[in-house]
This record gives structure tokens, C-alpha cells and sequence, in this order.
């Protein structure tokens, strides 16, 4: 308590952006001085117009095409050989050439109007032929279309631009063991959540003082409810590498909700470590302000909305017990239904007949009920019914679908509490229209149970009925269940589209088979910790054989997938876009040369962990080329520079790299990482060797970055820092815990990055 | 800026901008089968007193701008319950009747987004309550047998296994 509130607190002068409204005439005049010359970071003085105007040209690009050229005639050369594929070397040399030399043209091109690139690097696939053509024809707009080869359509076709946005979020987790499965579910459920408010509101110091002291107080309530965080959830997104970097290799991503609010849980990253009071400043926007500022609403929603609903309850929200006996606008008196209600208690418990015409006169919403339907006569829904069976005064007055659009936001294990309330809510509670989704959350469930008591509700008594309205069932959390419990989920759930098993130790791979035979329409698969699962794939002995629709596909944890079991993996799911095959610590790169062959389409791969692969790998993964948007291959320590170069020339349409833990990863594929690949907007390359010569590149080539994450990184100095401050003014987060940075770099960014949220570990910085 | 001249139940009348009105797929399908005759016509909304027809007004105001939502999204997203804006979180800081006067007249005026927002802020009061606390807090009154109740709790135990 003591550390954080006063280190959030007290040195507000020493914040740059606290000095922006308020009085520190060292701080303004730097700023005025900023305003005039612009000064680059890396020159000697900061009003030096020379250096200044150096600063302000491109830089020396027909110097560089040749460097990366010959560093490109060199490298795959050299592997080539290794590899023994000479054959091939030439032909490949020959294209790494021209793409080369393609990317500096494109480069060159965007410096000249970098307000378009934003838009067209957010645009589509498939348009590199233009662009190879015209560099000019990229900055129209071009429709999102995929070149690569066509693949039958699922039945239930959906589109999985939402999918990408979610998984984007789930980085792959290099430090996360198994038990942070928990928080990575939650951080994947929050994805693409960073929208951080596109307008930013000059601080209105013109307010009372009565205003700023309320903000005061919001600060510390909302310190409290970040420390009332749970701490495994914490705790383990802290570790979870996905939690850093965010993908962005969609526009999807992007573009979802953008009133979205900041969750707590991904919007104060370090609050493990000293948290960055930026994120506590911009709760000034709101919710006060927000509320003068009414129709010329600007969308600035800060993070304390979010912060301020953390948990389930808004403060503001909980009001029932108070508001119980004030009198409606209806002037429909609580009292008197309480009256009505007692006796409806008094009738209904008088006599068992009762209840059969209640259940007669409702709607059959569920077999159960329906088979004790005694009476035929349907009377007046309840609600309109006034007598003996009214439930309560407020949702009396609602109709059925309004109290099932209530319920939809609660989620499995709520409504089975809401189903114990009343008679009506019981009925409503099972309507099979709230099951689309059965998520099961927690230790204290057991899976199978209650799945068979859910099955129970939903389909009857009978055994062969089926609930073809459940989509969706998501089990984590520690809620498992065995063959059994998944034999009875597929005879039950034949329309399945979603399905995720998490940590199902118990879960063999026959029967996992079987379910995949039974359940064709399955398009997303999480299997992440499954440690019987070798294989995916359905019965290899049906006739016609068949293929998996399977386009999201989690095997993270699964031990027991070796190279074999991939080739089976990828051959029956030639659909899939996400793959992801974290600690799969048996592949090597001869089960990886599979992947290209069979998944044309694949958007995103992760392969941490997995430290069995090298450059090979790498090279043969790079046959993916513009399809592939993301890409980890963090801790996998074998990788080096050769391999992420072929990566970074053929797949340049990567918007999400992580090397995080690849030591051998220099500045030399760093720095063709940066022209290779203009649309990166996230990058790890904690714990690799790179320096201020690698950051500068980055900056100047890529100024979509969003994420960056330099942890660990010794040899990066305040020099590197601010160069990426000066030319990524989009950076949402950056990552420099244990690095040398100083309190300049750090206001660096605060300076020129007015969005960003800086994870560090120095608690010199304010 | 055309207007739209809507009464409330209580017969008082509010003149509205049309664009506003039209959130209300209710209105909109209204108007769109009065046709030109509308000019200074007024509608009556018989199902919604002034007090909440003033509040729904005013909600419809400030949301004026918001993109519309794509139904394809609410169909695949998660239930979140806690994405509520400050705004709406301070719009809705009414008492029970209100709240579900509310919900009624978004209901009846079928407009989606007060509609899921009203639904939102009620089913948090639902969530991680007691079966008792939910009854008490809605003025609920337990009509089950107590036979039957024994079943209902057996039915639904799992999710107590703690």
C-alpha cells in the first residue's frame, strides 16, 4: 500500500506530463523549445537546427538497399549450403533480391506521406502485386482479399476477423506454466481491449479544487481496487508474454468497439513492479468532465471506467437494497405486492395441484416441465396475469424476453442461481436460447457432473436427445472433465463450433478423435494442456475420409505431439489460420516443415518454448510468406539471426514478432526485420542482442509500432529509447524493465509517445 | 433540424429532433408508414410516462453519434458485464423502478443499445448474489414447493461445489 500510493502521489512535478497543465518553467521551456526546433533525439544539442534538419530527411536509402542486398547474398547463401538445398539457392537469391529492393522503394515511398500508411498497412493481404507494380497504388484503398490458394468453406461458415482479434491477445507465454492457463484465458478474453482513447482532452485546470481532490480520491480508490486484483490472475499475466505484446495483424483487431473500455486487467501492466502514473493522470477525462463535455462527447473514456467497474459492481450499480422501497414512477408501491407475493407463497405451498396448472399455463420452455403439463389450458403469460403466481414487483412488469435479455449476460453457473429463485425464473433460466454458450469456470466444478446435470435441464431424460442450440462450450479455469464427460458433450452437442478443454488431463486421444468425428462443424479447438493429446485429427478409417474445419487450433502444453503427430495435426486441418504450439517441446524443425505444406492460410504460429528449433525451421516456416501476421518463436534459443532474416524478407507482412529469449538474435536481423517488415506493430526482443543501432532502424522503418518490449535488453541506452520515442508517436506500450535507461529516455517517451504505458522497473522514474 | 413531436403516456408532449427519435426502431418504423403526413404530427407512445420518455430522450441524445453496432459482434463476443461507459454507469444510478421502467421502454421503443445497457446493469445486481440476496433484492417471493424446491436445488447444485 504504502509504496505504490506514494510513489503514485507525491512527485507530480517530476512527471512531464503532469507539468503540461500546471507551473514548471523549466519544463515549459523545454517544451516551447521542443515546440520550435524539434529536436532529434540523437543530436548533440537540442537546438542545434543543423542537426535538426539532418534529422528531419529520410535517411540514406539507396546505401541501405545495397547493404541489405549483399547482406542477403551472404546470408541465404550461406545457409542454403548448409541446408544442402543448392539447387533452389540461386532461384531464392534472385527473389530475396528483388523483394529487397521492393521494400526500399516502399520504404521511400511512405516517408513522403506517412498519414496514408497507417491506413493502407491496415488494409488488406494481397496486394503486394500492386505494389510491386506501383508504389503509388498503395495508398488507395484496396479491398481485404487473400491470395492464397482457396480452401473449401465450412458448413457454418463464420467469419474469424473476431477470432483474430482475440487470439491476438493471447501472446504466447514463455514464462507462463501451466498454472498461468488461468490467466491466459482472461487475457485472451480481454483482447484487443488496448483501445486507448483516441482524443486526448487538455486538463481543464480551470475546475475547483473540490474537482481535483475528488480525482485524488478516485486515484486511491482506484489503487485499491487494483491491489484487490486476484493475485494468480495477476500474477501469471504479469509472466504471460502475451499480456505485452498485442497483436495487431488485423484491422479487425482495431477496429472492434472502439468505446471499448480499458479492462483493469490489461490496462496497468507493471502494477507489479513501479507503475507508470500516466495511466492515473488521464482519469482526469472523466467521468465528470466526460459528463459536462455531454453532446460534444468525444469518446474519451479513460481507464477509470474500467477500473471503476472492476470486479462485477460498479459502485453506482449496487443499489438494490437502497432503492427497494422508494416509489416507482409507476406509483406501483412495493408494499402492496409484497402482499401479493406472501399469499402466492401461502397458495402455492397450500396444495400440490397448484403447481401443475402453473406449469401447464406456461410456456413450455423445457421437456422437463413439459411432461408434467397436466391441464390444456394455456392461459395468459404470467406476467400479465395477476393472482397468485407473480414473482416480484419489478420483474413482473417485464415479458419474457426482457427477463431472458437480462439473464443472457449471466453466465452458466449464474443462471443455474437464478433458476433457484422463482417458478418463472426456472423457466426462463432453461430456455435453450441463453445455452448457445456453457462456459464452466473454476476447481470446484466437475466437469462431467455438471455437463450430464446441464444435458439433464436442456435435453430431457432421455439419452439420445440432443441440444443442437449449445455452440459453444468452454471448460478452464481447472473445470475438466474425462472421456466420458466428452463422449457425453459430442452425443449431446452434435452442432458444436467452439470447443475448449483446458488442462483435461484425463482427455485421451481416441477420445478426442471421436469427438472431432462426431462434432464435423468445429472451427475452433483449445486443447491447451491436454497431455494425452498426440494428434488431432478425426477417424482415419472413415469412409469417405474427411478433412477438419478447424481454423483455430490451441495445442499449447500438448506434451505428447511429436513430429509425427503434427504432420497428422496439419494434413487434417489444412483451414487452420491460428496455430499455436507453445512447449510442445517435442517438435523440431522436421515436424515444423510440415506446416507450410498443408496450412496455406496460416495467419498466426506460435512455436515458444519449443526449444528443439533452429534457423532451419525458420526457413522453411518462411514459405508461408505474406500470409503469416504473427509470429513467436520466443525462448527458442537455437534461433538466430540467419533464420529470422529469411522470416523477415518473405513474410513481410508480419505485424507481431516475438524473439523474446532468442540471445543470438542481433542487431543485424533487427535492422532487416525493420525495412523487411514497415507494418510491425509489435515487437519482443527481450534478452536479445541488440543495440541502439537496432532500435534506430526499427524507428525509422516501422512506425506503426504499437508494442515494444526491450526487457532485459543491456545494451540498449537512452539514445536507442528516444529515437524509437521520436519517430513511433503511436507506441501504446513499452517494455524497458531491467534496462539501462535513465530518467531522459524515460521522458522521452513520455514526451513524444503521449499514449504510451511504460513498464519499467526503475522507481527513480515518477 | 426536423421534429418529431412525441406524447408521453401522462400526455405531455416533447418536441424531438427526428434523427434522434429514429434510434427507436419503434419510431422509425412509425414514421416511415406516416410518410410526409408527418410534419407536426404527434405520436403518442402510450406505453411510456414522461419521466422516462425524458430520460430515454436524454440518453438518446448523448448516444446520437455512436456508430451502430454490428449484430455479428454481440454474437460472438464474450459477455462482459462490466464494459459499461461512465456515462451510461451515471445515467443509470436510479432506483430499481426506474431502472426497470427503463427497461420496459427500451423494450417497447426497441432501442438496442439502451436496451443492453439497462440489461447489463440489472444482471450485475443478479450477479454473485445468494439465492436469498437476489430474492431480497428484487422483492422476490420464493413460490416453490418445498418439494419442488428440493429438486431445483438438486438440479442445480453443481454450481455450489465449492
Amino acid at each position: 500500500m504504502s509504496h505504490k500510493t506514494s510513489t503514485r502521489r507525491a512527485p507530480d512535478l517530476e512527471c512531464p506530463l503532469a507539468s503540461l497543465g500546471r507551473t514548471s518553467n523549466a519544463v515549459r521551456d523545454q517544451l516551447a523549445a521542443a515546440h520550435y526546433h524539434h529536436p532529434h533525439p540523437l543530436s548533440s544539442s537540442p537546438l542545434d537546427p543543423q542537426a535538426y534538419k539532418m534529422s528531419r530527411k529520410s535517411p540514406n536509402l539507396g546505401h541501405n538497399v545495397n547493404d541489405t542486398v549483399a547482406s542477403s547474398q551472404q546470408t541465404p547463401a550461406t545457409a542454403a549450403a548448409a541446408a544442402a538445398a543448392v539447387t533452389t539457392a540461386a532461384a531464392m537469391l534472385h527473389m530475396v533480391q528483388q523483394k529487397a529492393a521492393t521494400f526500399e522503394l516502399r520504404g521511400r515511398h511512405t516517408r513522403h506521406d506517412p498519414s496514408t500508411f497507417g491506413a493502407h498497412s491496415t488494409a488488406s493481404v494481397g496486394r503486394h502485386a500492386q505494389a510491386k507494380k506501383s508504389p503509388e497504388l498503395q495508398t488507395l484503398p484496396a479491398p481485404v482479399t487473400r491470395t492464397t490458394a482457396p480452401v473449401p468453406q465450412p458448413r457454418n461458415f463464420l467469419t474469424l476477423d473476431w477470432l483474430h482479434g482475440n487470439s491476438a491477445d493471447t501472446e504466447d507465454s514463455s514464462d507462463n506454466n501451466a498454472g498461468g492457463a488461468n490467466g491466459r484465458r482472461r487475457g485472451q478474453a480481454q483482447g484487443g481491449r488496448c483501445s486507448v482513447p483516441t482524443v486526448l482532452v487538455p486538463c481543464n485546470n480551470g475546475s475547483s479544487a473540490q474537482y481535483l481532490l475528488d480525482k485524488k480520491m478516485e486515484s486511491l480508490y482506484l489503487g485499491n481496487a487494483l491491489r484487490a486484483l486476484p493475485l494468480g490472475a495477476e500474477a501469471s499475466q504479469y509472466q504471460n508474454e502475451r499480456y505485452y505484446l498485442e497483436d495487431y495483424s488485423s484491422g479487425s483487431g482495431n477496429e472492434r468497439l472502439p468505446e471499448r473500455l480499458h479492462h483493469p486487467h490489461n490496462s496497468s501492466p507493471s502494477e507489479t513492479s513501479g507503475s507508470d502514473r500516466y495511466l492515473l493522470n488521464r482519469s482526469t477525462n472523466s467521468p465528470a468532465n466526460a459528463f459536462q463535455l455531454d453532446h460534444h462527447h468525444t469518446k474519451v473514456q479513460s481507464l477509470s471506467d474500467g477500473l471503476c467497474n472492476l470486479g462485477r459492481f460498479s459502485p453506482s450499480l449496487d443499489q438494490g437494497y437502497a432503492t427497494l422501497v422508494s416509489p416507482s414512477p409507476t406509483g406501483h408501491h412495493p408494499n402492496s405486492s409484497s402482499t401479493n407475493t406472501s399469499s402466492s407463497v401461502v397458495t402455492s405451498a397450500g396444495g400440490g395441484g397448484v403447481g401443475g396448472v402453473i406449469a401447464s399455463s406456461t410456456p413450455a420452455t423445457t421437456p422437463r416441465r413439459s411432461s408434467n403439463v397436466t391441464g390444456t389450458a394455456i392461459g395468459p403469460p404470467p406476467w400479465n396475469r395477476k393472482g397468485p403466481y407473480r414473482c416480484g414487483p419489478y420483474f413482473d412488469r417485464l415479458p419474457d424476453e426482457a427477463v431472458v435479455r437480462i439473464f443472457s449476460w449471466l453466465d452458466s453457473c449464474e443462471l443455474c442461481n437464478v433458476a433457484r429463485v422463482c417458478r418463472r425464473f426456472e423457466q426462463l433460466a432453461w430456455r435453450p436460447v441463453l445455452w448457445k454458450c456453457i462456459t464452466l469456470r473454476g476447481e470446484h466444478l466437475n466437469g462431467d457432473k455438471t455437463l450430464k446435470m446441464i444435458f439433464r435441464q436442456l435435453c430431457g431424460q432421455s439419452c439420445n436427445g440432443a441440444c443442437p442450440e449449445v455452440e459453444r462450450v468452454m471448460l478452464a479455469d481447472g473445470c475438466r472433465i474425462s472421456d466420458k464427460g466428452l463422449q457425453l458433450l459430442t452425443r449431446r452437442c452434435p452442432e458444436l463450433t467452439h470447443l475448449q478443454l483446458q488442462t483435461c488431463v484425463g482427455v485421451s486421444n481416441q477420445a478426442l478423435i471421436e469427438a472431432l468425428t462426431k462434432c464435423s462443424n468445429l472451427q475452433h479447438l483449445d486443447v491447451t494442456g491436454c497431455s494425452e493429446v498426440s494428434s488431432i485429427s478425426p477417424n482415419p478409417h472413415m469412409e469417405p475420409p474427411r478433412r477438419l474445419l478447424l481454423q483455430y487450433l490451441d495445442l499449447t502444453d500438448c506434451m505428447a505431439i511429436d513430429d509425427m503427430g503434427l504432420k497428422i495435426v496439419v494434413k487434417n486441418c489444412p483451414q487452420l489460420v491460428y496455430l499455436y504450439l507453445r512447449r510442445c517441446i517435442q517438435i523440431t524443425d522436421a515436424g515444423l516443415k510440415f506446416v507450410p505444406s498443408f496450412c496455406v492460410s496460416l495467419k498466426e504460429l506460435s512455436v515458444s518454448d519449443c526449444v528443439n528449433i533452429t534457423d532451419f525451421g525458420l526457413y522453411e516456416l518462411a514459405k508461408l510468406g505474406a500470409a503469416l501476421r504473427y509470429l513467436s518463436v520466443a525462448k527458442c534459443e537455437r534461433v538466430s539471426d540467419a533464420g529470422l532474416k529469411v522470416i523477415a524478407r518473405r513474410c513481410y507482412k508480419l505485424r507481431y514478432l516475438n524473439a523474446r529469449g532468442c540471445e543470438a538474435v542481433s542487431d543485424d536481423s533487427i535492422t532487416v526485420l525493420a525495412r523487411s517488415c514497415p507494418r510491425l506493430r509489435a515487437l519482443d526482443i527481450g534478452k536479445c542482442d541488440v543495440s541502439d543501432a537496432g532500435l534506430r532502424a526499427l524507428a525509422e522503418s516501422c512506425p506503426n509500432l504499437k508494442k515494444l518490449s526491450l526487457r532485459n535488453c543491456d545494451m540498449i541506452t537512452d539514445r536507442g529509447v528516444q529515437c524509437i520515442a521520436y519517430y513511433c508517436r503511436g507506441l501504446q506500450q513499452l517494455n524497458i524493465q531491467d534496462c539501462q535507461i535513465s530518467i531522459e529516455g524515460y521522458r522521452a517517451v513520455k514526451k513524444y509517445c503521449k499514449r504510451c504505458i511504460i513498464e519499467h522497473t526503475n522507481p527513480g522514474f515518477c | 433540424m426536423p421534429i418529431i413531436r412525441l406524447e408521453s403516456a401522462d400526455k405531455e408532449i416533447f418536441d424531438t429532433d427526428i434523427e434522434i427519435a429514429k434510434c427507436s426502431e419503434t419510431i422509425k418504423t412509425a414514421l416511415e408508414d406516416l410518410g410526409d403526413e408527418s410534419d407536426n404530427s404527434v405520436l403518442p407512445l402510450p406505453n411510456v410516462n414522461s419521466a422516462i420518455l425524458r430520460k430515454v430522450l436524454h440518453w438518446a441524445t448523448y448516444h446520437a453519434q455512436d456508430e451502430p453496432q454490428q449484430p455479428q459482434e454481440d454474437e460472438n463476443k464474450e459477455k462482459r458485464t462490466d464494459d459499461i461507459s461512465s456515462w451510461d454507469a451515471d445515467f443509470l444510478k436510479v432506483d430499481q423502478g426506474t431502472l426497470f421502467e427503463l427497461i420496459l421502454a427500451a423494450n417497447y421503443l426497441n432501442i438496442q443499445g439502451l436496451l443492453d445497457v439497462t440489461c447489463k446493469t440489472c444482471a450485475n445486481m443478479i450477479k454473485g448474489k445468494s439465492l436469498q440476496d437476489i430474492r431480497e433484492t428484487f422483492g422476490i417471493a420464493n413460490d416453490f414447493s418445498a418439494a419442488e424446491e428440493e429438486q431445483v436445488r438438486k438440479e442445480n447444485e453443481w454450481c455450489e461445489e465449492k
